[in-house]
Parts: C-alpha cells; sequence; structure tokens
C-alpha cells in the first residue's frame, strides 16, 4: 500500500496515474466492502471523472498537494456528489446542495472523493454497530468491530480500500477507530478546522480529522484541510505552520508526561506495556518522560458525556423529517408529524442521547447536571494547562481494550461509553491528540496517544514521525482471510 | 441503586424533544438513561463551588462580519426547491400547524 507521499513521487515521475490510483481504490472496495461494509455509497463515475480532470493537471502542471489521492469522507459531511446521510434513516435520502469547506479545500488540492464512509448513526458510537445501515467490521479480524464512530473511514484506510480518509472526532471518534485498526488518525485542536457543512453532534466539541497509514499523511491532509473560516465563527486564525517540516525533527529534549490516572488498573496489561514500550523508543531518541497527575482526568467521562448529550439534543432538533429528507409517515398534524418521524428516524442511541441532553437541560436539573459538567470542563482545562507548564506533550494508551466483538457492548450502552474513557480527556480541554499503532495484542491492534497544547499539532506530528521511524507499526498491513498474503 | 429518570419523566421529556417511542422503547431508556446517570452522577462530588462555567472554549470574542448578502454563497431557491417533498406556489408544503 502506498502512502501519499510515496503516491506522489510516483505520479511526479509519471510511474503512476491518477486514473491508476482511482482505479486500484475501487478494485480494492471490491474486494474488501463485502467484509468491511466500510462505505455507504461509492461514488465512481464522479471518481473516474476526477481522475481525468486531475491527470490532466498534473500534466499541464498544475497538479494541487493532493492531486490524484483517493480520500473516503465520513457521511457526516456534505459533499454535493452522493448523498449525506449521517448513517440515519432521518437522511436516507439527503443530497446536500454545497460542499463542506473541508471538502471544497480537498478538492482545490486535488483529492479525489472515492465514497461516503460509514459510521455510527449522527456520530454517536464507539463501535460503529449504531449504524442505521450496518455494523463495520475490523479489517484485521472480520468478527472484531472497528470502533466507532468513524469506523467506515478507519477500516477505509486500514485495509487499502483508500490511503487516506477524512473523520469527524468530538470525544475519540477518529482516535478509538484508528487505534482498533492499527492506523494514525488526529483529532485537531477545537477551531483549527471548520465545521462549516459538517452535520454537528455537539458544537463545542465536534472537529473533522484525518485517517492515514503514516504520520506524514496525516499532516499532509491536515496541511490541506486547516485554517481559518469566516463561516465557522468558531474556527481559529492562528497561523497553520508547516506541518510537514517538523515530520524528521529530532526530539531530544523534549519532555513527555505520563498520566498515572489514564495508565490505571483498568486498562489491561497487554495495552500498557506496549504503550510503555513505545515511550521507550521515545526515550532512546532522547526525549525524557515523567509520571504526572491529572486528578480530573476520569471525571472527563461524565463531563463529556453531560455537554454532549445536551448540546445533541439541541442540534438534532432540526431534524423533523421534513427539513433535508422526507420520511414517509401517516399523520394528522405537525406535531404528530414530528412524533411519529423521529420516532422513525432516529436509532436508540439517537433517541438516548437527545433524551438525557434534554433532561439534563430541563428545569430544575440544569444547574445538577449541565452546568456542573460546564464547571468541571473548566477545572480539567486548568489542569491540563498546568500540566503543561511542566511537559512538552502527553502520552497515554489511546483506548482501554483492543478491537471488542461485534454484538459484545451493542445493549451495554454504558459500557460503550467507558470506551472513551482515554480519549475523552483531551476533547474536554479542546486539546489536539492523535493515536499512532504502538504494537499488538492477541493480533489486535494497540494505539498510542500523544496529545500537545491547543494549536501544537506540529509537535504530535514531530513526535509521531520519530516513533514511526523507529519502529515496524505502521508497515504492518490486514489482509482478508484465506486471501495469498498473510497479514503482516 | 435507586433510580434518577422513572417512566414518567421519560415520557414528558420525549414530548418534550418530539420523540415518539414506544412503551417497549420508554422502558429500556428508563434503565439505560438510569445506568448512565448513575455513573455520570459522581460528577455532582467535584468541588465547582468557585469556578466559571466554561461557555466560552475558543476564547474568541466579538466574531462579527459586515452584514451583506452574498449570493454566491447561497444555494439558489430554484436548487432548495427541488429537494423539498412538497411545493405551491414556489413555497415549501407542509402539514398544518393547526
Amino acid at each position: 500500500m502506498l502512502t501519499i507521499t510515496e503516491t506522489q513521487e510516483k505520479l511526479s515521475k509519471k510511474e503512476i496515474s491518477a486514473k491508476d490510483l482511482v482505479e486500484e481504490s475501487l478494485s480494492q472496495i471490491e474486494t474488501w466492502e463485502p467484509h468491511l461494509h466500510a462505505f455507504l455509497e461509492v461514488l465512481e463515475p464522479s471518481a473516474r471523472q476526477e481522475a481525468a480532470r486531475q491527470d490532466a493537471n498534473i500534466a499541464a502542471e498544475k497538479a494541487g498537494p493532493l492531486a490524484g489521492i483517493p480520500i473516503a469522507i465520513k457521511d457526516l459531511i456534505c459533499t454535493t456528489e452522493g448523498h449525506t446521510t449521517a448513517a440515519s434513516k432521518m437522511l436516507a435520502n439527503f443530497s446536500s446542495p454545497y460542499d463542506a469547506a473541508v471538502i471544497t479545500r480537498l478538492k482545490k488540492a486535488g483529492a479525489i472523493i472515492i465514497g461516503k464512509a460509514n459510521l455510527d448513526e449522527f456520530a454517536m458510537g464507539s463501535s460503529n454497530e449504531f449504524s442505521a445501515v450496518s455494523p463495520v467490521a475490523n479489517p484485521w479480524n472480520l468478527d472484531r468491530v472497528a470502533g466507532g464512530s468513524s469506523g467506515g473511514p478507519a477500516a477505509a484506510a486500514s485495509s487499502g480500500e483508500v490511503p487516506v480518509s477524512l473523520g469527524t472526532d468530538t470525544g475519540g471518534s477518529i482516535r478509538q477507530p484508528a487505534s482498533f485498526c492499527g492506523i494514525v488518525g488526529l483529532k485537531p485542536t477545537y477551531g483549527r478546522v471548520s465545521r462549516f457543512g459538517v452535520i454537528a453532534y455537539a458544537s463545542s466539541f465536534d472537529q473533522v480529522g484525518p485517517v492515514a497509514r503514516t504520520v506524514q499523511d496525516a499532516a499532509s491532509i491536515l496541511q490541506v484541510i486547516a485554517g481559518h473560516d469566516p463561516r465557522d465563527a468558531t474556527s481559529s486564525a492562528t497561523r497553520v505552520p508547516d506541518y510537514l517540516s517538523y515530520c524528521g525533527q529530532n526530539i531530544k529534549g523534549l519532555k513527555i508526561g505520563l498520566p498515572r490516572e489514564l495508565f490505571n488498573e483498568n486498562i489491561p496489561a497487554p495495552i500498557k506495556e506496549a504503550v510503555m514500550v513505545a515511550v521507550k523508543e521515545l526515550e532512546k531518541m532522547g526525549a525524557r518522560t515523567r509520571e504526572i497527575s491529572l486528578p480530573l482526568a476520569l471525571a472527563s467521562i461524565p463531563t463529556y458525556y453531560l455537554l454532549v448529550k445536551a448540546e445533541a439534543s439541541s442540534n438534532l432538533a432540526r431534524f423533523d423529517g421534513l427539513r433535508y429528507a422526507t420520511l414517509d409517515v401517516d399523520t394528522k398534524d405537525l406535531i404528530d408529524h414530528y412524533l411519529k418521524a423521529r420516532g422513525k428516524g432516529f436509532g436508540p442511541e439517537v433517541k438516548r442521547s437527545i433524551l438525557m441532553g434534554t433532561y439534563t437541560l430541563s428545569a430544575g436539573y440544569f444547574d445538577a447536571w449541565y452546568k456542573q459538567a460546564s464547571k468541571v470542563r473548566t477545572k480539567i482545562r486548568q489542569e491540563f494547562h498546568d500540566a503543561f507548564l511542566d511537559v512538552d506533550i502527553i502520552a497515554s494508551p489511546t483506548a482501554p481494550e483492543t478491537a471488542f466483538p461485534l454484538g459484545a457492548k451493542a445493549d451495554d450502552p454504558l459500557a460503550m461509553y467507558l470506551s472513551d474513557s482515554l480519549t475523552d480527556p483531551p476533547s474536554v480541554a479542546g486539546l489536539p491528540a492523535m493515536s499512532v499503532p504502538c504494537g499488538f495484542d492477541a493480533g489486535l491492534p494497540i494505539g498510542l496517544q500523544l496529545i500537545t497544547p491547543h494549536f501544537k499539532e506540529e509537535l504530535i506530528f514531530q513526535v509521531g514521525h520519530a516513533f514511526e521511524q523507529a519502529t515496524p507499526w505502521h508497515t504492518k498491513t490486514p489482509s482478508l482471510p484465506n486471501s495469498n498474503k498473510p497479514s503482516q | 441503586m435507586s433510580q434518577i429518570i422513572n417512566q414518567k419523566t421519560v415520557e414528558e421529556i420525549a414530548g418534550l424533544a418530539r420523540l415518539g417511542l414506544t412503551d417497549q422503547e420508554v422502558a429500556e431508556q428508563v434503565k439505560s438513561l438510569n445506568d448512565a446517570l448513575g455513573n455520570f452522577a459522581s460528577i455532582q462530588q467535584v468541588d465547582t463551588a468557585h469556578t466559571p462555567t466554561s461557555d466560552d472554549v475558543t476564547g474568541l470574542k466579538n466574531i462579527v462580519r459586515p452584514d451583506h448578502a452574498a449570493p454566491s454563497a447561497l444555494c439558489s431557491m430554484d436548487e432548495l426547491l427541488a429537494m423539498a417533498p412538497a411545493t405551491k406556489q414556489r413555497q415549501l408544503k407542509v402539514p398544518s400547524v393547526f
């Protein structure tokens, strides 16, 4: 499987064309899709047309930085091609009249949208089993989940259906599936990437980010999608650095903090061991590590869920079975229509989210739940801020488990929520965080999470790339059972 | 564990949120909401007596722009009407409110 960097070299030497890349992607999709269900829609005709356009651009030496690169887009992000469904019955026949800001940027850079990737419905979930269409299987073991909510983007990139995907991350929805699928997944700083055209789950948490097979590839994507957008009032005007220039810089003297709360007794020993071996590799390259404490780290779980479900209950109020897409329900008046359409259009986790959010925002309960969570968020942000006075980067396992079996948690919502225990803390603080593969346990990938202060993604890339160059994990690729090639 | 939320409350909230739930769904949501909120109740032990809320997460203030129409940024009316299931005289047709 070629990385973006390798592909760009071959394109420039005319060893390969955009058409070849798209055909290879479509061929991989044909092989893997019956097993994975990573895609909700494959945009074959438009991808082929765009490949022809990109080949013309390359020949005329007008190629953009991602010219010819096939990319899968989480179906929460509006594209004018195909549909944008949020993997929900509520939006099953919705076609967006405009592209999200990130899509406009990717297209301008020459990337080719291969298809819309599967997800947990409205991004609510940690296994991709809440998709109204189908669960997504893990390319490393088809009986296991790909993770969520960006299970489709992760499975598509991990299997080689595409070299790179775009996901969204609210409390771990890029990082956890990246960890489960053995690839790189980045949640940028809140405000780094425009949310214009992204269906909102929790407006003060959501971020769009890359899912890729190498750190450099993730940096290539962030380089294109990051930056201020006047259509998103929460997007930051903070300068976008040259991220790729940090890949290859040494990490001597960098101080890495290991929060004891994120290495607690509930994390299985093989995961902690793999992460500590990874940390030792960083020490060999000159980084210095120390144990730190984030006493409120685990309070991030209730803080996160109380805030995001409240925001979600508000964000999903617009979906009434009339706007955006229609639901066929037999009704006598408008209120009856709302009740029946929303009852029919939303799955159980979305309904649970709306109920929880509505409850915690309602009079008499607001102070104890939502307002309290909002205050604890302030404290958690302050705790991270104080920690970063002593260290440059924080490392932890990405997830408290490897990919669990399909169906294992589908009937246990609380267990599903607790999958996010290690990714929630940086989300609550709005910090950038990335998962990089760092080993295996019983054939299932393990992820190392790297967290930096706000708008310091370049440091994450610097450390992540250095780690990659010293270890083999990013070269491992899954294979289908009974194929000629073993997983390696 | 004592119940934080009961069937009557779930039904009331569902009404507020315009969510039509079957009796079985109500029963399932009562259980799962109690499990979740029972776990999340630990947040009330955190001392926040002197802590402000985090309403402002970006630090950005007074984000304004000139108020002028930008037709190039909008979809055409025809594009939007084409998406509606029912229209009449270039208006959206919906079930009666009253």
